[in-house]
């Protein structure tokens, strides 16, 4: 009980500076919300928590809000924009994980406990940073086509957003799940992790069209 | 080992930095700091050897935030920078927020990595409430004083050195002060903050002669 109900402060807390962010620095203020959230998904989603009876990786939110994100970008700015986008997103997601990496080979004062659980947090996770980079391109990139060709078609912000949104989700949870966890847990766990992974963030983007409407509505300078 | 990470790190920030200005100019700059800024608040959990010196491990990342911050002071205006300066203190109040409720949610069995963010995060919570306080001040006074020396001394180089001699020793003082103090005995806090100056003090002397050789105008002949 207590994981939904900080994920739900969590989720409130993203959407609310999502939007500020957007009314202050516009799709300036987005992108630099999303290097913030992409460093953070490379700690968060270390962890693993038990979310209705699922052991998810606890960055499934963060990764969530940079697809709100950049349908937001796709909405106000089309397709160009949203390939710096991505550019940032991997550039940015390369440099910390190296940085961070880099900083716990680094040999430490002798009596420095902090020092010690740094070490053990930022070691050797390279699979799930592997994992969450490469499915993050494959599936923005594979996003901003298919939310710009329903754009065009139907130009309705919550039928481009939910479609999406349902086939992108299921697709990253997928690739990420497999990518992070196979051989390492059971068939059965994987398939179940998949599905509520897909609930949990197709979820949270329906939640987010509410924010995409609310920044449609602010007009560019 | 440690002086090779340092020299590692301090390369690649000026890749990043030469590379992120000449591409999307401010905006970039805007990216390196909030990269860095967030950065620095997660490895400021380390503390670590250079040959005999004990210092933090963020300091060249600090220092880098404060050298990127000298360029967006040169190439904005008094608003902007106002701007930018609440931009980065929200947005690591942000990854503060999101850092401890992901520490707070329940870890599944199977997780490890749950305890090691509980240690780090939550047994040494006077950082987090360090840093926010100390990089707020130290930016708005470091803003403050390069107008200031800027008109006095007429010297780009005198004008980075000078201030960043100033606010850096209330900016160690500060941090040490609050995160560390009964931690560490008084002599270890002595130790930590002369090398961190001193360390800084050589980084910055370092970045502003790159800064310099990165905004020099070629003349046409």
């Amino acid at each position: 009980m207590i994981n939904i109900i900080l994920f739900i402060i969590e989720l409130a807390i993203v959407l609310i500076l999502i939007n500020y962010m957007y009314k202050k620095d516009k799709i300036d203020g987005l992108i630099n919300y999303s290097v913030v959230t992409i460093i953070l998904i490379n700690i968060i989603s270390l962890k693993k928590g038990e979310i209705l009876e699922s052991n998810i990786n606890l960055g499934v939110l963060l990764t969530a809000s940079l697809f709100i994100v950049s349908n937001i970008i796709i909405q106000k700015k089309g397709t160009k924009e949203i390939n710096k986008y991505i550019l940032i997103l991997i550039v940015t997601s390369i440099i910390s994980y190296e940085i961070l990496y880099m900083m716990s080979k680094a040999t430490i004062k002798d009596s420095s406990l902090s020092s010690i659980y740094y070490n053990n947090l930022t070691t050797g996770n390279f699979r799930i940073f592997f994992s969450n980079i490469v499915t993050l391109i494959y599936c923005m990139f594979f996003n901003s086509k298919l939310y710009y060709y329903l754009k065009k078609e139907i130009n309705k912000i919550w039928i481009s957003n939910i479609i999406t949104s349902i086939i992108i989700q299921l697709l990253y949870s997928i690739l990420f799940i497999i990518l992070a966890t196979a051989i390492t847990s059971p068939t059965y766990e994987i398939a179940h992790n998949i599905v509520i992974r897909s609930i949990i963030s197709i979820l949270i983007c329906i939640v987010g069209t509410y924010v995409i409407y609310n920044c449609n509505k602010i007009k560019e300078k | 080992m440690n002086v090779l990470i340092y020299f590692c790190i301090l390369i690649i920030m000026m890749v990043s930095i030469y590379v992120l200005l000449k591409s999307l100019n401010k905006q970039g700059l805007n990216i390196i700091m909030i990269l860095t800024n967030i950065l620095s608040l997660i490895t400021s959990y380390k503390i670590i050897n250079i040959n005999n010196y004990i210092l933090l491990s963020n300091s060249i990342l600090y220092v880098t935030l404060f050298a990127v911050f000298y360029l967006l002071i040169e190439k904005s205006g008094k608003k902007e920078i106002k701007k930018i300066i609440n931009t980065n203190i929200i947005l690591s109040i942000f990854s503060i927020i999101i850092l401890l409720i992901s520490t707070f949610y329940t870890q599944s069995i199977t997780d490890t990595i749950g305890i090691n963010m509980k240690n780090l995060f939550i047994n040494n919570y006077r950082i987090l409430i360090a840093y926010p306080v100390v990089l707020s001040s130290s930016l708005y006074l470091i803003n403050y004083l390069y107008q200031k020396f800027k008109y006095a001394f007429e010297n780009i180089i005198i004008t980075c050195i000078s201030s960043y001699m100033i606010v850096s020793v209330i900016d160690i003082f500060l941090f040490i002060i609050i995160s560390y103090y009964k931690y560490y005995d008084n002599l270890t806090l002595m130790k930590i903050f002369l090398s961190t100056y001193m360390i800084r003090l050589i980084l910055i002397t370092i970045y502003t002669f790159f800064m310099i050789l990165l905004t020099k105008k070629k003349v046409k002949k």
